[in-house]
């Protein structure tokens, strides 16, 4: 059998572990700092369950919603869905949508809120505005992509996903970023050395096919020290990755089979139907945030439930409170 | 004698299984033969079949190793019907031959690589080339689904080109309509539910769409570009702003590679507890499997669904129409 994971390291279960960890870190940073709510700012705000969770993490006392947005729209989905708006919200009238990305993003620049979320917009034009050199958000050096921790019912541990809905077909460089943002995710959460499992269909390396070999260099990559601070294995199939079981059948040498903390997908088809299918059939709680620019970015999927847009709300305000709170030290 | 496609749909793992057994009862026990049957596994899983009256076996392989194998497991070589071939590749071609003979109506893998098996069914020698294109479909039995979830193809076509494509999705239809669904819904997965340029995947999905739409790919209902939350949960569906029958109700969902369609499946069974048969279809008979990490029961409903779509085949006009040259629609059944 394979070795369990020591003591010393820091496995999360479940999500409300996830919510403790940023209520530590906000204690973290008001050692420092005056102590305030994080200020999240949502654009376009006219999305139900987006402000269900917004109202949710506002009555848990961590976050001081802003609401860029469709002024009438906004007033119409909170009364048809009995939001408690609260009259010291501030609300930014801006009907359209690109033009309310780009006043929320105007908002973080100005210092006038701390973390971004996306509101009823696709992906897609949200980052067109972020990728800008004028409007955007981008940190020199940094890549965008989209991280997802996934609460599994009957599973041991919380697994993190990368990139399940930002990077639409990332090449060799930016596969090295997108699992360099994950495993800061991790790092920040506290897990220590990460596996980090990159998933394919098979585990055997067949020249013909692109995913494979390229998995197999990112894994070379990693055995010569690429990757700080993790242990980065593939091409592995879903079910060696992660049933310790599947990889004592198969005989799969290595720390990281039967036992990943990070997924990561070869492309944006993959990730996200991985992850609509945990989230619907599955029946799995998450949290989905971007990392890689100026602020981190709560990105829910559409039709998400409330429920997990709190979640994503608690990781991205932990990671801001964090920032903050290294920001002092350094 | 009734036509299967016309019995009732399918609706569960177990079904499968009870579906094969009736067929069984009414035609005679079907056979399925098994190439280079030297795979402890794969005698398991025929021995479960034949005692549950789902199949009967005929044995192509290594005699002695699948003597030996046999006291492995426990279970006696008496039972089998074996015939002595112990080469692969021969054994590939024997099975073949008694498949076309129509002596089998199944073909299962044994101790063989895939690609030799399918070498041989796509050759034209041995007569049950159909198409060009083989692909797996998945069924899998998902609780919390209301319906068996087609998922394709987590197999064989790496990256499909639009004509593959096309082929995957008529051996969807072939699954399915064995299976009892006349008209199945197929959803075509891209990420999101309109097109994007950004998402190239989506132009092609909207093609097929538009085909479909037109009349060019008989017996389906094709929705797509679509998500997989709008494709198989309701709620998700019940809000968006256009309507479609497929939405929340898909009975198959095209992946976009094979890393999509494996990933897919291995994440139904691992963490929504989906019980899982497969077969390949796209000759004239299906190909059926199973793998070490198999359970007794996606061993059982593996094999009956191979039963189920081969004896549906065996009495199916399988010239169903998939290259865009000659496409045009045509009564199929």
């Amino acid at each position: 059998m394979r070795d369990a994971p020591k003591d010393k390291e820091r496995r999360y279960t479940n999500l409300s572990q996830l919510h403790q960890w940023t209520h530590r870190q906000f204690l973290k940073r008001a050692q420092t700092k005056p102590d305030r709510r994080c200020r999240i700012v949502i654009a376009p705000a006219q999305d139900g369950p987006f402000l269900q969770g917004l109202a949710e993490g506002y009555a848990r006392g961590f976050v001081e919603p802003i609401l860029v947005g469709n002024e009438r729209q906004i007033h119409r989905v909170v009364d048809e869905s009995g939001i408690p708006l609260n009259s010291d919200w501030r609300v930014i009238h801006e009907p359209e949508s690109i033009g309310a990305v780009i006043c929320a993003a105007r908002l973080i620049k100005e210092g006038e809120a701390d973390v971004l979320m996306r509101g009823r917009i696709l992906v897609y034009d949200l980052f067109k505005v972020l990728f800008h050199p004028e409007h955007g958000l981008r940190e020199r050096g940094q890549y965008w992509s989209q991280v997802g921790i996934l609460q599994i019912p009957d599973f041991p541990r919380l697994l993190i996903m990368s990139d399940c809905g930002l990077n639409v077909t990332p090449d060799l460089h930016q596969k090295v970023r997108i699992i360099e943002n994950a495993i800061s995710v991790a790092a920040a959460l506290g897990i220590s050395k990460p596996k980090v499992a990159l998933l394919a269909a098979v585990e055997a390396v067949y020249l013909k096919m692109p995913v494979l070999v390229e998995e197999s260099i990112l894994a070379h990559f990693s055995e010569r020290g690429g990757f700080k601070g993790a242990v980065v294995d593939g091409p592995l199939s879903l079910d060696l990755a992660i049933s310790p079981e599947a990889a004592d059948k198969k005989k799969m040498t290595g720390e990281v089979a039967g036992n990943a903390d990070i997924l990561i997908v070869n492309n944006i088809y993959v990730g996200n139907s991985l992850y609509k299918s945990l989230v619907t059939l599955g029946r799995a709680e998450s949290a989905s945030v971007a990392v890689g620019g100026e602020v981190p970015v709560v990105l829910p999927s559409r039709s998400e439930s409330a429920q997990n847009v709190l979640h994503s709300l608690a990781l991205a305000a932990g990671l801001w409170a964090q920032r903050e709170a290294g920001k002092e030290r350094e | 004698m009734e036509q299967i496609n016309n019995l009732p749909a399918l609706r569960s793992a177990q079904d499968i299984i009870d579906r094969a057994k009736a067929i069984g009862k009414s035609r005679g026990t079907k056979r399925v033969v098994i190439a280079a049957a030297q795979d402890d596994d794969v005698l398991q899983a025929v021995h479960l079949a034949q005692r549950e009256g789902i199949a009967e076996g005929v044995l192509v392989g290594d005699r002695k190793r699948i003597q030996a194998l046999c006291k492995t497991i426990d279970v006696d070589p008496k039972e089998f019907q074996i015939e002595d071939v112990s080469d692969e590749t021969q054994a590939a071609i024997r099975s073949a031959e008694i498949a076309a003979t129509g002596e089998a109506c199944a073909i299962m893998k044994g101790f063989l690589p895939t690609s030799t098996l399918l070498k041989v069914l796509l050759s034209k020698k041995y007569g049950l080339r159909r198409v060009q294109t083989v692909s797996h479909v998945a069924v899998l039995s998902v609780p919390g689904y209301h319906k068996l979830l087609g998922i394709t193809d987590g197999g064989i076509v790496v990256r499909p080109n639009f004509e593959e494509k096309l082929a995957i999705i008529s051996n969807a239809v072939m699954t399915y309509r064995a299976m009892g669904v006349l008209i199945p819904k197929i959803a075509l997965l891209a990420t999101v539910d309109m097109v994007r340029e950004e998402l190239p995947e989506t132009l092609e999905c909207a093609t097929i769409s538009r085909m479909a739409e037109e009349g060019q790919i008989p017996h389906v209902q094709i929705e797509g570009p679509l998500s997989f939350d709008t494709a198989v949960d309701r709620r998700v569906a019940e809000v968006m702003r256009f309507k479609s029958p497929v939405m929340g109700d898909a009975d198959v969902v095209v992946a976009s590679s094979i890393e999509e369609g494996n990933i897919l499946a291995k994440s139904l069974v691992n963490f929504a507890g989906a019980i899982f048969s497969g077969v390949i279809a796209g000759a004239k008979v299906p190909i059926c499997l199973v793998s070490r990490a198999d359970t007794v029961m996606n061993k059982m409903s593996s094999i009956a669904l191979g039963i189920v779509c081969g004896a549906a085949w065996e009495d199916t006009d399988l010239s169903y129409p998939i290259s865009t040259n000659t496409y045009r629609q045509k009564a199929w059944l």
